[in-house]
């Protein structure tokens, strides 16, 4: 069974946004709310400032704090790792917005919440997420974890270092941040 | 033709942008006759049309619907007037609603065609063949339009032709539509 | 419900011919509550327009809207990716804000009072007024500024068969004139639109203020990330830690304004030390003999007083830059124009590649090919203006055809090609010879031209101003006519000639109808031309015909280009193989790279460069440097609301120490002010060490003043407004903009914006 994840080079993204403004296109994402925002972190580093772009967006946990917290069941984690939601059983209560500790969700003005969705309509068709796909400096990667041969996984093992947000709250996401400019980790992180 | 007609034809006439027609309308007095026939068929009272310059008409009608330092007033589309975007779903009901009981949009009309003098039109079309769908059209799509508006086109109006025109609209829709003040 | 009929009175006025009656209800945007990628979507080929990088992508059309652009897939530049600004270019095809209809003037010039006139009115207006002018002053009267997807209508075809030589383009003299000046006099070639850096193969980068990361010019980007992944090292030269610099080895802060001394010292190491390629010095290039006598005193303490970097750190670096040649290379930045010396800045960058061995091999310079194409079979025009462009006409003597002036900037500078800036004041005094009347395309005057003030002077005292434009930026407001442009997803564009390893002709076609009354260049060009009675250069009677006839004169039809999108054609990048063919690329004078410039020395210019020192900032002054966003396009995308949004605000870059003397921090709002009075904002604080003590920083193309663009008005600070001086390079024509100054005044007030998201979906103005 496939286990999709993706991986962002930080040592590569130069914050450009590609990403995200495709994201609001591909997925008619309204003005004021979005899916995928980059987020710009300056540091003292050993010798001069250090510049951190990091595209921030749901995680497709392992284990997502916002499934459980769901009370209609709208939102689900799929076999192959998305978790996803269907607007017509959320009544918009909120829980999983402050149950997700990344701020990936979103109350949408259609009066549902909406997120990520790692592009679930374009990997039907075979496609990368939108995001993926326009990425100039190739920084993401996505694909299936489980498989050994695949670009994620040679991604991953050919990195200096892979991190994720907030390890220490055990949700076990799936967006891996590869090569982090700071020796210790991300930046920003409390 | 009927009232709903009638008001369709003067909302059309009105809003659009004042060309030789409408110089021609205007010189033979037609407008203010005709708002004056609605007038007595509503039970209303015709405003005083104020009449300037026909090149101060034109002048006024860019700087309030067209294109104005300081932003357009009185965007003319009613489906922006509802959901405040171009193309939005207001749009698209409206749209819906009238292509459902076959009145289209032309490709060869330069606007779009929510601006409220093509609905204008759109309701002297529907009133002679459906009155029913004319009245919903004038209720759900028209009258938020120049509820809005009218007032504001008091504040922006210099000429003060639209802004009469607009008030006297309002007034007539809302007996049609609701029989009342 | 008072339905009753009766007769009224029927109104002329009331038939608008916008609605018919059908039997049958048709479907025509209709919103489904489902996405659009489950409606049925066409796909067509087209060229982006959102900068000049002319990236090839896929137009999605559904419910015949645009829904998505992306990155043509099987393009070799573009490679099925997409910068911010080509996946957000649909925003400005539904802003509401575009102009709609053509415009008359009927108040005073800035005022903005119009009416509505008709395509026939207006262009009778402009043609009638044009033919007076040129009736009284001759036709160089008429001035053509241009810039877009478009220009090529009006810069290259209207304006010469009309027979006026003073066209301009910011892209030359406010742009790239000074590189390409340098380029064409040292190697006999052009760098051209897309600089022919072979980054992928490049083992040593060096940069000089690039801020490549900012500018997303798609191919070099994605060639720059896959330079760096494959270990190649990066040093930058920049008084800024630009995104570029963060990604850098070595980050050199460099003293403003010192970037020569830098460079001749490095030429002196790599000399000195004999790390240049002697063997391809002695075969390709003259003039060594003399260059090295002339970088004798240029050591590594001599740079290192003036340019603030260490003398070790400098001769680190050139050794470094030895070591990895030929695969060392410094790439030519765009937006050269600096200090007004800015054309011997770039021969300096041009010798020191040479002197590495890499123009024409694997890691430095490819040897870019224009495509094979053939001109519209017309007549000739009567003169071909030297409007220059990214890759031409700034070399060579101009010929002035007879019974023509020459054009109005003629004298002022070396180059052949205009410069804009320079065109201004003809129309304020009159000399050479007035310039009465104006026609812009795409050109936002207030952003792309120095001094400011000036041009509106100017402007007040045209006789005829005509602006063409999507949007209704601020200089639209002095214009006598205004025209609305289609846009670039509504229109056909001339063919596109990318030259590139292996060149590639492009297209760009219409994916939508134009809404509201908005019309090609073309079209505007073609109707212009016929009333001004020059209807025998334009015998086509549409854009397909007239492409059709270029493509089939090289075996191609247009319907193939449509499914296609672009021709790619064999091109001859490397050095060996022009050798292997007898054939010499360099046509320069003598046939070689002239690292000693013969001609420069006989018109009176430094043959070799040399450092001269620039102006420091007044006390209290820093020098206001500046730069771009990687989501904005100059000055036409901040009203787009989906690009907006990621990038509202500029915001003026400062030095911690600097921001605790004049008591400012992050978030607070300021204003600048530069030594002639201009204050420009408020605009928003950043401090940062990411910058030197002695300049500000600010991404160029905010500080809106339009007051129809609800969204871009009023949010941050324009740089061109504060930049009233500039540096005229003698050379190229250029206009160094880097010796402007400003002050930072605490204590301006917060503006008050709506949140975008409710700008973009609000019901009031």
């Amino acid at each position: 069974m496939a286990r999709y994840a993706m991986a962002i080079d930080l040592e590569a993204c130069v914050g450009c946004a590609a990403c995200a403004v495709a994201c609001v296109t591909e997925n008619q994402v309204p003005p004021g709310v979005t899916r995928l925002w980059i987020r710009e972190i300056e540091e003292e580093g050993p010798s001069r400032p250090q510049v951190e772009f990091r595209p921030e967006q749901c995680y497709h946990c392992e284990n997502p704090p916002c499934v459980p917290v769901c009370p209609t069941g709208a939102t689900y984690q799929r076999q192959d790792g998305l978790v996803l939601l269907n607007p017509t059983k959320c009544i918009a209560c909120g829980a999983c917005v402050v149950a997700c500790p990344y701020d990936s969700r979103f109350l949408h003005p259609d009066g549902h919440v909406d997120k990520c969705t790692f592009c679930a309509h374009r990997l039907e068709a075979g496609r990368d997420p939108a995001c993926v796909e326009t990425c100039p400096t190739g920084a993401r990667v996505f694909g299936d974890l489980e498989d050994e041969e695949g670009r994620l996984r040679a991604a991953l093992a050919s990195a200096r270092r892979v991190d994720v947000r907030k390890p220490h709250l055990g949700t076990e996401p799936r967006l891996f941040y590869l090569n982090a400019p700071r020796a210790t980790g991300l930046g920003g992180e409390e | 033709m009927n009232a709903l007609a009638a008001l369709g034809s003067l909302i059309a006439a009105g809003f659009a942008p004042p060309g030789p027609a409408l110089a021609e309308d205007l010189a033979q007095g037609r407008i203010a006759a005709l708002m004056a026939e609605v007038a007595e068929e509503e039970g209303l009272s015709a405003p005083e049309l104020a009449l300037p310059p026909f090149p101060q008409l034109e002048t006024a009608y860019v700087g309030l619907f067209v294109n104005h330092p300081g932003g357009v007033p009185v965007p003319p589309y009613v489906g922006y007037a509802e959901d405040g975007r171009l193309f939005g779903p207001a749009f698209d009901r409206l749209l819906g609603f009238l292509e459902a009981r076959g009145v289209v949009p032309k490709p060869t009309f330069s606007d779009l065609p929510d601006h409220v003098a093509a609905v204008g039109e759109a309701l002297a079309l529907l009133a002679e063949r459906d009155p029913e769908a004319a009245q919903r059209l004038a209720r759900e799509h028209l009258l938020p339009w120049f509820r809005r508006y009218a007032d504001r086109l008091q504040a922006s109006d210099p000429t003060g032709f639209y802004a009469a025109l607009a008030g006297f609209v309002r007034a007539a829709l809302i007996r049609e539509v609701d029989g009342e003040a | 419900m008072k339905l009753k009929r009766r007769t009224f009175i029927q109104l002329a006025a009331a038939t608008l011919g916008a609605f018919g009656l059908r039997a049958e209800a048709k479907p025509f945007f209709l919103e489904r509550r489902r996405p659009w990628y489950r409606g049925e979507v066409t796909t067509l080929p087209s060229t982006c327009d959102q900068c000049f990088w002319k990236c090839s992508i896929l137009v999605r059309v559904e419910g015949g809207r645009v829904r998505k652009l992306e990155g043509h897939p099987e393009n070799p530049r573009t490679r099925g990716r997409l910068c911010p600004r080509g996946q957000g270019g649909l925003g400005q095809l539904y802003d509401p804000d575009r102009l709609k209809y053509p415009l008359l003037r009927t108040g005073e010039r800035g005022e903005g009072k119009f009416k509505k006139a008709s395509w026939e009115e207006a262009l009778d207006f402009i043609a009638e007024r044009m033919l007076a002018l040129k009736e009284r002053y001759g036709p160089e009267t008429i001035a053509f500024f241009t810039h877009g997807g478009g220009e090529s209508w009006f810069s290259e075809y209207l304006a010469a068969a009309w027979g006026s030589p003073n066209v301009a383009k910011p892209a030359v003299s406010v742009c790239v004139a000074p590189r390409e000046t340098a380029s064409q006099w040292t190697f006999g070639r052009p760098v051209g639109g897309h600089a022919p850096v072979d980054w992928t193969n490049a083992r040593y980068i060096v940069l000089i203020g690039h801020h490549i990361g900012e500018d997303t010019h798609n191919t070099q980007l994605q060639d720059f990330a896959q330079a760096l992944r494959r270990g190649a090292k990066l040093v930058v030269v920049d008084p800024r830690l630009s995104t570029a610099a963060a990604k850098a080895h070595r980050w050199l802060a460099i003293k403003p304004g010192t970037d020569l001394a830098l460079l001749l010292a490095w030429i002196h190491v790599l000399i000195k030390e004999d790390l240049y390629d002697a063997d391809y010095v002695a075969r390709y290039t003259t003039g060594f003999e003399a260059l090295r006598a002339h970088v004798e005193p240029f050591t590594p303490e001599w740079a290192a007083e003036i340019t603030e970097i260490p003398a070790d750190t400098i001769r680190q670096v050139a050794r470094e830059l030895g070591a990895h040649r030929p695969r060392a290379v410094l790439p030519p930045s765009r937006h050269t124009v600096w200090y007004g010396d800015d054309t011997q800045r770039m021969r300096a960058l041009f010798i020191l590649n040479a002197l590495l061995g890499n123009y024409g091999r694997e890691g430095g310079f490819y040897l870019a090919k224009a495509p094979y194409l053939e001109k519209y079979p017309h007549p000739p025009f009567p003169l071909e203006p030297a409007a220059g462009g990214c890759g031409g006409a700034s070399a060579g003597k101009e010929e002035v055809p007879e019974g023509f002036r020459p054009r109005a900037d003629k004298g002022k500078f070396f180059a052949k090609s205009t410069a804009i800036q320079e065109l201004i004041e003809p129309m304020l005094t009159g000399e050479p010879y007035p310039i009465k009347g104006l026609f812009a395309y795409g050109t936002n005057l207030f952003a792309a031209i120095p001094n400011v003030p000036r041009t509106k002077k100017a402007l007040e005292a045209l006789e005829l101003f005509v602006a063409v434009d999507v949007l209704p930026q601020e200089y639209t407001l002095w214009a006598d006519v205004v025209l609305p442009d289609a846009t670039y997803l509504e229109r056909y564009d001339d063919l596109i000639a990318i030259a590139y390893k292996d060149p590639l002709i492009q297209l760009r076609q219409p994916a939508v109808e134009p809404l509201w009354e908005a019309r090609p260049a073309w079209w505007i060009a073609r109707e212009l031309g016929i009333r001004l009675g020059l209807s025998r250069f334009f015998p086509w009677k549409d854009v397909e015909e007239y492409l059709e006839a270029r493509l089939s004169a090289i075996g191609q039809s247009l319907e193939a280009l449509k499914e296609k999108g672009f021709i790619q054609q064999r091109g001859r990048p490397w050095l060996s193989s022009w050798e292997r063919w007898r054939q010499n690329p360099f046509k320069t004078p003598s046939g070689k790279i002239e690292l000693y410039s013969e001609t420069f020395a006989e018109a009176g210019l430094d043959p070799l460069p040399r450092y001269t020192p620039h102006p420091e900032p007044p006390p209290g002054h820093y020098r206001l440097l500046y730069g771009r966003s990687p989501v904005h396009s100059f000055s036409k995308t901040q009203n787009n609301w989906i690009l907006l949004e990621m990038d509202p605000e500029n915001e003026v870059w400062i030095h911690p120490d600097e921001a605790e003397r004049l008591g400012v921090e992050t978030g607070q709002y300021v204003w600048l002010e530069n030594p002639d009075g201009v204050r420009e904002g408020p605009v928003r604080v950043w401090v940062t060490r990411r910058i030197r003590r002695d300049c500000v920083y600010l991404v160029h193309g905010f500080g809106h003043r339009a007051p129809g663009l609800r969204l871009a008005r009023g949010r941050g600070a324009s740089d061109t407004a504060l930049q009233t001086r500039y540096d005229l390079d003698p050379i190229s024509g250029g206009a160094g903009l880097r010796n402007n100054f400003v002050r930072l005044v605490p204590g301006a007030p917060r503006p008050q914006h709506p949140p975008i998201g409710r700008l973009a979906r609000e019901r009031r103005l």
